[in-house]
């Protein structure tokens, strides 16, 4: 099988957000780390290879320094890891990504599968695997819990996913995109003996050229200041505590 | 020039979604000062007249109604070109979905079919002569960020709980029955849906949110939380702590990997309030925290803060709570 997995870079947790501009963020003190929910769509596809066999590919649309990201990758048992750096200076979004993984993957070609989070931790857009497969006319089944058969002879995957109120049984014919949700696995850590092995793998660079159009769109940035008011409640007596706080919801029409 | 906005409307048993009611609510009020028109779109198989209605009384008049057995329950293959053509034949500058299950699913294969732009859970938006602006949180909801948008159609998903309409008059639903000709092709096969047993309010929908963190010693003990959900009317949450410790689904996490919600008011209980947390509430009116621990990061967070133990203060809230809304 052939399997591809698209990874993302997202802020890291915890990073501290500075404005160089209303148009701008400032990202050099910001640390980078690959997006939770691709690392379980990776975890995923390693499982679907122990099973299945075959190869994994893995496609990191980022900076040039992103390279690290992809060590791990290799690590835990991508084949190849391709790094692609678009030379935008400006805006980057979900239209822009998505034409950047297409013309890559069309140029790949052949992937029975491919595999993303179905959202990030911080643009949290959740548009690209829709766009792709619109582009790539193939069928995607979103926001996956499990992947609870694949018959690679008839060509079908069989998954769970999260449907509004209840949980939906799909199969789909392959090739085909799924994104994961968060809960469908635990992700291993590499070994040591991986972390070394994955030193000697290489990792493809690809340069893309992207011409920038004027598309009518304009970004602006406000960091959110919204001050709590850090009431505090001195609750020796909780009864009179409870009392107090449910006098002051009400007040402020909360409820 | 913005003159149409297509809003596709959600309904489920016979009620359009609270997130499509505010939409429907606050574009009529744009129409009315910015003179464009506004559309829903509605699809399903037997659509109760009253969901026409409860259109109507938000203050839209023109409805499309797509009416067919295989949409009768959700497929984006069926949808999605639905969707498609009726914005080809109305031609709308702004197609809205709200944030929702479905929408989520259905908004950003149709955006590509126009290669449109779309702006994903936006908290506000507004329309000008010539662009549409969109306000959304971004980076763990510490960065606002605004987009002017000036080529059309461009495509967005709403957050629930959100936007705000006043009163709007009352209009008398013109609708408009097409069939659909769609045809199922295969490649996507619905094989069964299962429905989730327990029927709560989505959390991203709820306007109070009650949450336990790993201050809950075991899952039995959330019930106390049920309790005070039940007469507030609201939904119940997760951090990822008590998540992780098996004491709640995962579809009930909040948070960075989990949702990210904007209720009235959130009650954190026994939650430590870890960035990662915060980051899925801090949009939220009102946060009150009750927490043992005196130095809990949540105290920085919240706008009510109650240093106690949530096994005795979260019974006496259900219960005057209880007392003073007349709630059973």
């Amino acid at each position: 099988m052939k399997i591809l997995v698209l990874l993302k870079e997202t802020f890291a947790a915890g990073s501290r957000i500075v404005l160089v501009s209303p148009t701008e963020i400032d990202d050099r003190d910001i640390s980078y780390s690959i997006n939770p929910y691709d690392e379980h769509a990776l975890e995923e596809a390693i499982r679907i290879k122990e099973k299945h066999g075959g190869e994994i590919t893995v496609f990191l649309a980022a900076r040039e320094q992103a390279a690290a990201s992809l060590r791990d990758a290799l690590a835990l048992g991508a084949d190849r890891a391709i790094l692609l750096v678009a030379d935008i200076t400006g805006r980057k979004d979900s239209l822009i990504t998505s034409k950047i993984l297409v013309d890559a993957i069309k140029e790949e070609g052949d992937f029975d599968l491919i595999l993303s989070g179905w959202t990030d931790i911080d643009e949290k857009n959740a548009q690209v695997p829709g766009r792709l497969s619109e582009s790539l006319q193939i069928p995607f089944i979103n926001i996956v819990t499990e992947i609870m058969e694949i018959k690679c002879l008839e060509r079908k995957i069989t998954c769970r996913r999260e449907g509004d109120g209840c949980d939906e049984i799909i199969e789909a014919e392959m090739p085909a995109l799924i994104s994961v949700q968060k809960n469908i696995n635990e992700p291993r850590y590499p070994k040591v003996q991986d972390i070394l092995e994955a030193g000697k793998k290489k990792i493809e660079l690809r340069r893309i050229n992207t011409a920038e159009e004027d598309d009518g769109i304009a970004i602006r940035y406000e960091l959110v200041g919204k001050k709590r008011a850090r009431i505090r409640f001195d609750s020796s007596d909780p009864k009179k505590t409870a009392r107090e706080l449910v006098e002051k919801l009400m007040e402020a029409k909360v409820l | 020039m913005i003159c149409t906005i297509l809003v596709i409307v959600e309904h489920k048993e016979a009620r359009i979604k609270k997130v499509s009611e505010e939409i429907l609510g606050y574009c009529s009020l744009l129409s009315a000062e910015r003179g464009c028109c506004v559309k829903a779109l509605v699809y399903g198989d037997k659509v109760e007249s009253s969901v026409f209605e409860q259109i109507g009384s938000r203050g839209v008049k023109d409805i499309i109604f797509i009416k067919d057995k295989q949409l009768a329950r959700h497929h984006p293959y069926l949808m999605v070109p639905v969707i498609t053509g009726v914005i080809k034949r109305i031609q709308p500058q702004l197609v809205l979905f709200g944030n929702t299950p479905r929408g989520i699913d259905l908004a950003p294969r149709v955006a590509q079919r126009f290669y449109g732009y779309m702006a994903s859970d936006v908290v506000g938006f507004e329309i000008e002569n010539d662009r549409v602006s969109f306000c959304r949180y971004v980076y763990g909801q510490r960065v606002f960020e605004t987009v002017n948008v000036r080529k059309y159609p461009v495509f967005a998903t709403v957050r629930p709980n959100t936007i705000s309409w006043a009163n709007v008059p009352l209009e008398k639903p013109e609708v408009k029955c097409y069939t659909s000709e769609q045809h199922d092709l295969g490649t996507y096969v619905v094989k069964e849906v299962v429905t989730k047993t327990i029927k709560e309010i989505g959390l991203n929908e709820a306007e109070i949110v009650v949450a336990g963190g790993r201050g809950i010693k075991k899952a039995e003990d959330f019930s106390m939380l049920e309790d005070l959900a039940r007469v507030l009317k609201g939904a119940v949450g997760a951090s990822r702590g008590a998540v992780d410790a098996g004491l709640r689904p995962y579809s009930a996490q909040i948070g960075q990997t989990g949702q990210t919600i904007s209720p009235r008011l959130y009650i954190a209980c026994g939650i430590s309030g870890a960035m990662q947390h915060t980051a899925g509430i801090s949009a939220a009116q009102v946060i009150v925290a009750i927490n043992s621990d005196p130095g809990a990061p949540i105290f920085k967070t919240a706008d009510y803060c109650i240093v106690g133990d949530l096994y005795q203060i979260v019974p006496l809230l259900t219960r005057e709570f209880c007392n003073r809304l007349n709630t059973i």
